[in-house]
């Protein structure tokens, strides 16, 4: 598919573009709280998002690039316990925004997009999180 | 539970021609680079067209809620990680049936290994299998809806094989 035929593709590229955008900045805040194999979990699930931001930008025309992150409003969490909760509600949430992306999308885009949906919900299992029926959309 | 055996019997022809129909019902044109017929964009698109997908992925789900009883019923100790996933199943399975088709049957009763561990990694293993098919069926989708709802199953189906092979940190909850 081309981008100029579908637009809901563009907005839905752009809207997965700022989830992993939190989650890189989420990651910031939370590595200090992390050690040992959560430090090592951490920095590949950051190696990861960078590359899929990356990989999603590449995909948009630029005349359609989103800008840069602004702020994001979130509290540095205070000990291990609490950075893992918010990395696993980041994931969750982004799991579901790849969700809507595979759907706006179609062949290799799409199969890219449930992937990185798979990703996200393995991690935010990986971060405590208990596993969802549909990750990210509650029940 | 009792809702998929009530429907057992209205599934099995549905089934019974289930492996064909869904390698010939999308387009001549294979190619899954392509998006023949209604775009992504379209969700009024005609849902017979993916009866034949979710029947196939309803009938998935159905064997693997069966692995799960089978072997919960050998393993009670395994209860209290198995039984609220294999509740998600159920959750998948009402939602890919929607309102439509019928609940299929599961093609034959499994039975769980005797060993715990070796039960444990079956289900591990059909979980794992189970979301690279729901990540095959979603390419085959062709309304959003169905498409989502695929994504969103195979992500919960791997996240269940992690919550499984990590059982140490499924119990936390998560502060959202």
């Amino acid at each position: 598919m081309t981008d100029s035929d579908f637009p809901t593709t563009a907005s839905a590229i752009i809207a997965t573009i700022e989830g992993e955008e939190a989650a890189v900045y989420a990651y910031g805040v939370a590595a200090p709280r992390l050690s040992g194999a959560q430090s090592d979990l951490a920095r590949g699930a950051l190696a990861a998002h960078r590359l899929r931001i990356i990989a999603l930008r590449e995909s948009l025309p630029p005349a359609d690039q989103p800008a840069a992150p602004g702020g994001f409003l979130v509290d540095p969490p205070p000990d291990a316990a609490a950075a893992g909760s918010l990395l696993a509600a980041v994931e969750v949430r982004l799991a579901a925004t790849y969700a809507d992306l595979a759907a706006a999308t179609s062949g290799d885009q799409r199969l890219d997009a449930v992937r990185s949906a798979r990703e996200s919900a393995v991690r935010s299992v990986a971060w405590g999180a208990p596993p969802e029926a549909f990750p990210g959309r509650g029940a | 539970m009792n809702r998929v055996r009530r429907r057992t019997f209205l599934g099995l022809t549905a089934v019974a021609a289930l492996p064909l129909t869904v390698a010939c019902s999308s387009d001549p044109d294979t190619d899954p680079t392509q998006t023949p017929g209604p775009t992504p964009t379209d969700s009024t698109s005609p849902t017979t067209d993916e009866d034949p997908l979710r029947t196939q992925v309803a009938q998935e789900e159905v064997s693997l809620i069966a692995r799960y009883e089978a072997t919960i019923a050998a393993h009670p100790d395994l209860s209290v990680s198995l039984a609220p996933l294999a509740e998600q199943h159920r959750a998948h399975l009402s939602a890919v049936l929607g309102e439509s088709a019928a609940s299929p049957s599961p093609p034959s009763l499994p039975t769980a290994p005797n060993d715990p561990a070796a039960a444990l990694a079956e289900i591990i293993a059909a979980e794992r299998s189970a979301a690279d098919a729901r990540t095959s069926a979603c390419a085959m989708a062709t309304s959003i809806e169905l498409a989502r709802l695929l994504a969103l199953i195979a992500a919960s189906e791997a996240s269940h094989a992690e919550a499984l092979s990590t059982p140490a940190s499924s119990g936390e909850g998560v502060a959202s």
